[in-house]
């Protein structure tokens, strides 16, 4: 084998094992390879560019995170991929002077108290008035929107007791309804006249939901479980 | 039965899977996790959170904004 030849297959081995790398960590971190798949497929299916860019944005950034605290943890002499004594390379992100506290004060908590719930009511009363796709209603969902991931991404590594572990069946049950759901909705999408026509014969849910937030009430109330379910989100 | 009936009937019974599971979670039948316990599990990492609130934001986007 000559020099060039021995060159050439290191070359190989060293993309392959890279790629093996990439694979595995894509596996343990799903969430980057979901919301990139999410975003081209939105953006094939003719929504505004703007829903996609906001799902391979949020993938990129999150992408970019990682590679700087996995580097954080190799320099503080931590395992680069999962915990090692409790610590992990989520644990190396910045704790704000004051501890835990002011840490704890950075995440904002939505509590269901009265006066939350009428907020979410009257935004969702005022907001459904709105003409969908028009700028007032643009602006009114994607100014919490973009709060909430914020907030999210604020967020200081969780401490305190873990959530309990997940057993595999429960976890296969969960991702099979969700997995079901995304394959029939993306096979119904396959099945219109084109990518961004609606079919009266395959509905996608966009297609099923159009009579009803094309009304007031349905976009209010339509808003107003966006919002609920929001919170619930951000009280995990 | 039509494909608009049959295509209705696919996300119904989808629906209808998460709605059994999620009741026999509550009921905690078969060491099953509520979508809650599944969802607080996802959100323990930055990852996780971030990409389930933008998740959230992208429903909100698709159903109304431009």
């Amino acid at each position: 084998m000559t020099s060039r030849e021995r060159s050439l297959v290191g070359r190989s081995v060293l993309r392959a094992v890279a790629v093996g790398s990439l694979f595995r960590r894509t596996v343990r971190e799903p969430v980057v390879l979901v919301l990139v798949l999410a975003g081209v497929v939105d953006a094939l299916s003719g929504s505004p560019w703007s829903h996609g860019a906001l799902l391979v944005g949020v993938a990129l950034l999150l992408g970019i995170d990682r590679v700087r605290r996995r580097r954080r943890a190799r320099a503080l002499g931590l395992r680069e991929e999962g915990p090692v004594d409790g610590a992990s390379p989520e644990a190396v992100e910045p704790v704000p002077a004051g501890g835990a506290v002011a840490a704890a004060r950075l995440a904002p908590r939505i509590r269901f108290t009265p006066v939350t719930v009428i907020g979410g009511v009257l935004y969702a009363a005022v907001v459904g008035s709105f003409a969908r796709f028009s700028w007032p209603m643009t602006l009114a969902v994607a100014v919490p929107g973009v709060a909430a991931v914020a907030a999210a991404w604020r967020e200081p590594a969780r401490t305190g007791p873990e959530p309990p572990r997940i057993e595999p069946a429960g976890a296969v049950a969960w991702a099979t309804v969700f997995v079901v759901l995304g394959l029939w909705e993306l096979a119904n999408l396959l099945l219109q006249p084109s990518l961004t026509v609606g079919s009266n014969a395959h509905p996608t849910i966009s297609v099923l939901t159009d009579p009803i937030l094309a009304s007031h009430l349905g976009r209010s109330v339509f808003l107003a479980l966006w919002l609920a379910f929001g919170a619930f989100l951000m009280e995990r | 039965m039509s494909s608009r009936a049959i295509t209705i009937a696919g996300y119904l019974l989808i629906a209808g899977t998460g709605v059994v599971i999620q009741l026999l979670a509550w009921r905690g039948h078969l060491r099953l996790p509520t979508f809650g316990q599944v969802m607080s599990r996802i959100m323990r990492t930055r990852a996780g959170r971030v990409g389930v609130m933008a998740g959230w934001a992208w429903l909100g986007l698709h159903f109304f904004a431009r």
